[in-house]
């Protein structure tokens, strides 16, 4: 099982060296052997996979591998390791699958590019990165991973470097997560101060298997585990774009489309709920971190999905749009659903996958990501536009596709949860149901309706070629049905009736609830067909009562387009007014006139020395001769008569 | 002289051999496009004939011949290979040189005899073999340093051979010593002998150690009998530079750790007397040799001061296992001892990367000076990336071979209870670090002085590509290099 593992973890790796240092450098023209490399690697992954998810869901356990020693400095011991329990399992199959899919969808969208081996190579160090973040067994590693996944996002956000704007999404993409990132590294430093503790009870802090006994056995005070778990939530935070970090997801989309399926909606930014899952117990033993966790992610939910309303872009819609169920799958964890959780993540790597493949395929034809360049659509681009419906629909969560049977676990976690911010909790999310299937269809409607508004001509329009059309189905599939199979409410052939809730959740708690006895089951369904109504008359119809209305709300619209202002706060505000000319100011000074003259005076001595030294090396032997026994006289001198 | 004899030396034989073939046929036969060759498959050869003495012998047992005078032990044979590696990587690199120069034949086999040395060098345990060993691997490096036969080198070649000859003339006076006190020139029974001298013996004995270092400190070019190596390093040919800076430093740590542990050991007090004279030829050569680097100009001197500073923290490593033989016995020193061989490793592989960069870019730009390296990364990205990592590499930061190089050699420096002098290392590293990365920033931020890119052939690039994945794959995964140093020296603890 170990060398399974391993081979999962090496086989992207090893993908990656081959292209980047053999194909690369040497051969630059075999570009499709070079992709099919990749494929087949990740391939191998995927199907390793899928054998390890069946293996566990038979015999349910937890196992972490002997470590094999990597540094010992002094008694610290850093060993490298891998864990495989229910969460690891079902991050793998997500990200290898996914990985496959958009990979063998980017041998049609990126054909012809000049960087098509070094797109894959990074795309190949992407899933390393994943793959090892999944299966790191102690923080370390973990973190080693985890800003490795940050900088293969970085390479490929920033993958057409001649943009500009590509370079400065990178580069804030870079920063903004960079900031989160700290949060997390100051609690894994946290964590050593505590050694004592861990000590005591013969645990190891940089494990996590000891972290989440020590929570869950009480080793720890509640003060340490609030602050433990605020830091790797504010980690999280970054990663997973949540409010208020969430301004760098939208610039993402400057990367090429399949890398905005991939990383910026199925598996990167799913890696901050990861690793608020993986530390679960930790955060279920502190109320405050609990409540964080839903205040967050249920604002989340609503601001982004309201900021999607506005967006004219059809990949900031679904960038917003992915902000936003994040916020769903965090105020899910608030609420003690850690399997809704991973449910939700689960389901929605798929459709929102789908979604940002579609959304690539119809810029393949049209050029453009802008709606009121489109329209029309649905007769040229059959396949893409069908997809599209399907992958919609199960984001909105109408029965019985995927998206309706995690999105109503959620619901139903939050409504059974009890406490006045659970509640707060549960409607945010709701009115976000109504919100979503507005902004879901407004981008069909756009896209696909009416009449086509483009700058091209339409002849030029095309259905995408099928190496992209096939992945597209096969994702739709996975849309319509995988949230069904994998947790059906009955039992269904060989599979047990709430498999999955059972298989990720049987270590916590809270389990399956009945979904069809509550109110809102029905309500949410109620009120999504109300918002796929209202885009239909002020869209499709035109109906000239609902845009007089719509108009009035010209000044929120404003709000919107504008996101709230926080690029205009952080940027003008933080950045320049206080940060630039506030502190940074008062450290420059302090900068040149002390720090600088110190420093000044200490480079100035050390290159007198070199000059004063120098003067000996001036090339003449009798010098060096005469150093030479100068130098065993004094020794000489020192050893014999001291 | 019997069978068993010559099967244990059979690999320096065969170098003889080599030489000596490379020589005759241009002689008699006179056909210069095949010296290369022959001389690469011979050397293959002899690689796989040290492998397979090395996969034979008996694990943790040494076999000793011609009365004592050799040994053949892992230790040894580590060396054999590491040297017929470099000289195959010296012949490698010395492509466009050899081309251009009249004497081809001689120039293989100077350095073969030169290698040969080196490996007699690190297998003898006798006094006279040993000193002979010495000699032949000093002089033909000397008529090497001299092979351009112009000013400069023939200067430098003078310089060297008189300096070595002033060294030579301390080592031998510091061995009559030993022979005058011990009686025997073998290295165990001086062993035995020291162990049970008087106190009246003991200065004596302290001043053929000191005698002794100094012989070996000229080798190594710790400071102050470091004066030689600047020169020396920019007056040779540059592939001959590479040659003195990684095999002849190389052996000459080899002497320094066969010498400790076949005989100081046995006793404290020259232990002791060891681990303090070392001490300031450590921190000597660790602050001299950072100095003074950041001054230079020209690669060649820059690479010499800082392959003193080099030595410098190796000597970290042979203090700290001097150390704990004396405080915790002999058996305790043996991570320390594996740190300096791990060092060694990794310095080489960073220096073998070092020079392929360094050789392709001044041969382009025809050129020693550093301020010529500007805008390289717009002139070749790959020598420029290569060249970046190699810096980061010496530096000691990850995630390169040469952090853990450092790592180590500070983890055997507390282990030791040598804090204080790991804190000098780090100092050091700082200041490293100023004209390091100072390449760095010329190579990528300045402007090229032309717009010419730079041509690497594929067997160029092939070597940069191979080095370099060796610098960052044993600065990830530095396991296999850990045990294989382990394994070299376990068996003279």
């Amino acid at each position: 099982m170990d060398q399974l593992l391993w081979t999962i973890f090496f086989s992207p790796f090893i993908s990656f060296v081959i292209l980047f240092f053999i194909f690369k450098p040497f051969f630059g023209k075999m570009v499709r052997l070079s992709s099919f490399i990749s494929i087949f690697a990740i391939g191998l992954s995927t199907l390793l996979s899928i054998l390890i998810l069946l293996d566990l869901s038979i015999n349910q356990k937890v196992i972490t591998f002997k470590p094999n020693e990597f540094l010992s400095v002094g008694n610290l011991n850093f060993g490298i390791s891998l864990i495989l329990d229910e969460l690891t399992v079902v991050m793998l199959v997500v990200v290898t699958s996914i990985s496959l899919l958009v990979q063998i969808f980017s041998i049609g969208y990126m054909s012809g590019d000049k960087g098509y081996i070094r797109y894959f190579a990074f795309l190949s160090l992407f899933t390393t990165a994943m793959l090892g973040l999944v299966l790191a067994s102690n923080i370390i590693q973990l973190f080693i991973f985890w800003e490795l996944v940050g900088l293969s996002s970085y390479l490929l956000i920033g993958f057409w470097h001649h943009k500009p704007s590509a370079v400065a999404a990178a580069k804030k993409a870079f920063i903004i997560t960079r900031i989160g990132d700290f949060g997390l590294l100051l609690a894994i430093l946290y964590l050593f101060v505590q050694k004592s503790e861990f000590a005591s009870n013969s645990l190891n802090p940089i494990m996590i298997q000891d972290i989440i006994i020590a929570a869950k056995e009480g080793y720890l005070s509640d003060f340490v585990i609030t602050i433990f778990a605020l830091g790797i939530f504010t980690g999280a935070i970054g990663k997973s774009a949540q409010f208020p970090l969430h301004t760098w997801l939208p610039d993402a989309m400057e990367g090429p489309t399949p890398v905005s399926a991939l990383i910026h909606a199925a598996t990167m930014v799913a890696a901050g709920v990861f690793l608020v899952a993986r530390f679960f117990p930790v955060f279920e033993a502190s109320l405050i971190a609990m409540n964080t966790l839903i205040v967050v992610g249920g604002i989340t939910a609503l601001f982004a999905a309201s900021i999607a309303l506005a967006m004219n872009d059809i990949k900031k819609v679904l960038a917003y749009s992915t902000i936003s169920q994040l916020g769903y799958m965090m105020l899910a964890l608030g609420v003690g659903g850690l399997s809704a959780a991973i449910f939700h993540l689960f389901t929605h790597a798929f459709f929102k996958a789908l979604l940002f493949l579609g959304a690539g395929s119809i810029s393949h034809s049209t050029g453009t990501f802008d709606m009121n360049k489109m329209g029309g659509l649905r007769k040229i681009m059959p396949w893409t536009y069908i997809t599209f419906i399907i992958g919609s629909l199960s984001l909105l969560g109408i029965f019985p596709l995927s998206g309706f049977w995690s999105k109503d676990e959620i619901l139903s976690a939050s409504w059974s949860s009890s406490g006045i911010i659970a509640n707060i909790g549960f409607y945010l999310a709701f009115i976000t149901v109504f919100i979503t299937s507005f902004y879901m269809f407004r981008a069909i409607f756009l896209t696909f309706h009416g009449e086509f508004q483009g700058d091209i001509s339409k002849g030029d329009l095309h259905e995408s070629p099928k190496v992209m059309i096939i992945p597209l189905c096969i994702l739709s599939v996975a849309s319509i049905f995988i949230g069904f199979i994998v947790n059906p409410i009955i039992s269904i052939a060989f599979i047990p009736s709430h498999w999955f809730s059972d298989f990720i959740g049987h270590t916590s708690g809270k389990a399956h609830v009945n979904i069809f006895t509550n109110w809102f089951v029905y309500g949410a369904t109620l009120i999504s067909f109300l918002a796929i109504l209202l885009a239909y008359l002020i869209y499709i119809s035109k109906n000239s009562l609902f845009i007089k209305v719509f108009d009035k709300f010209r000044f929120a619209r404003q709000i919107l387009i504008n996101k709230y202002y926080f690029d205009y706060i952080y940027e003008e505000v933080i950045v320049k007014k206080i940060f630039l000319n506030g502190i940074a100011k008062g450290l420059n000074w302090f900068d040149t006139n002390i720090v600088d003259r110190v420093f000044g005076f200490i480079g100035w001595l050390s290159l007198n020395i070199g000059i004063l030294l120098r003067q000996m090396q001036n090339g003449q032997l009798q010098t060096y001769g005469g150093i030479l026994s100068l130098g065993i006289i004094l020794i000489m001198i020192f050893f014999i008569f001291f | 002289m019997n069978l068993q004899d010559l099967y244990s030396i059979s690999p320096q034989m065969c170098m003889i051999a080599l030489s000596m073939l490379l020589i005759l046929y241009d002689l008699f036969v006179g056909k210069n496009s095949l010296l290369r060759p022959i001389a690469f498959i011979g050397l293959f050869g002899i690689f796989v004939l040290n492998l397979f003495l090395w996969l034979n012998i008996d694990l943790g047992k040494s076999t000793y011949s011609f009365t004592n005078s050799f040994v053949l032990d892992e230790f040894g044979l580590f060396f054999n290979s590491f040297f017929i590696v470099a000289v195959i990587f010296i012949i490698y690199i010395s492509k466009d040189y050899i081309e251009s120069s009249k004497a081809k034949s001689e120039y293989y086999s100077l350095i073969l005899f030169s290698a040969t040395g080196m490996m007699l060098l690190t297998s003898s345990i006798e006094l006279i073999s040993f000193y002979i060993a010495l000699e032949l691997t000093t002089l033909p490096v000397v008529a090497l340093v001299a092979f351009n036969r112009n000013n400069e080198s023939s200067e430098s070649g003078a310089k060297f051979l008189i300096l070595s000859g002033i060294s030579s003339a301390f080592l031998l006076y510091g061995m009559v010593i030993f022979f005058g006190y011990t009686g025997s020139t073998l290295f165990k029974d001086i062993a035995i002998s020291i162990s049970q001298t008087s106190i009246l013996n003991e200065k004596a004995l302290v001043l053929g150690s000191i005698l002794l270092i100094s012989g070996f400190a000229f080798k190594i070019s710790a400071a102050p009998f470091h004066m030689w190596s600047p020169d020396v390093y920019n007056g040779a040919p540059i592939p001959i530079t590479s040659y003195l800076a990684i095999a002849s430093k190389v052996a000459g740590f080899g002497i320094f750790l066969r010498m400790i542990y076949s005989i100081f050991h046995t006793n404290s007090i020259l232990i002791q007397n060891w681990s303090d004279i070392l001490i300031a030829l450590s921190i000597l050569s660790m602050f001299l040799g950072n100095l003074i680097a950041i001054r230079q100009v020209n690669i060649k001197r820059l690479i010499a001061y800082s392959s003193i500073s080099h030595t410098g923290f190796i000597l970290v490593g042979i203090i700290s296992l001097l150390v704990l033989i004396s405080d915790k016995g002999i058996g305790n020193s043996l991570n320390s001892a594996s740190s300096v061989i791990f060092y060694i490793l990794g310095y080489a592989i960073t220096n073998f990367t070092l020079f392929t960069t360094v050789i392709i870019i001044t041969n382009n730009i025809k050129s020693n000076l550093i301020e010529d390296f500007s805008g390289i990364s717009k002139r070749s990205p790959l020598l420029a990336f290569t060249l970046s990592i190699v810096m980061i590499s010496l530096i000691g930061l990850p995630p390169t071979v040469g952090f853990f190089s450092k790592a180590y050699i500070f983890n055997a420096a507390i282990s030791a209870d040598l804090i204080w002098l790991m804190l000098v290392g780090l100092i050091n590293t700082a200041i490293s670090a100023y004209y390091y990365l100072r390449i760095v920033k010329i190579v990528y931020l300045e402007d090229p002085i032309s717009n010419l890119s730079i041509k690497i052939t594929m067997s160029q690039r092939i070597l940069i590509i191979f080095t370099l994945i060796g610098v960052l794959i044993f600065g990830i995964f530095p396991r296999p290099l850990i045990d294989l140093s382990y394994t070299v020296v376990n068996i003279l603890v």
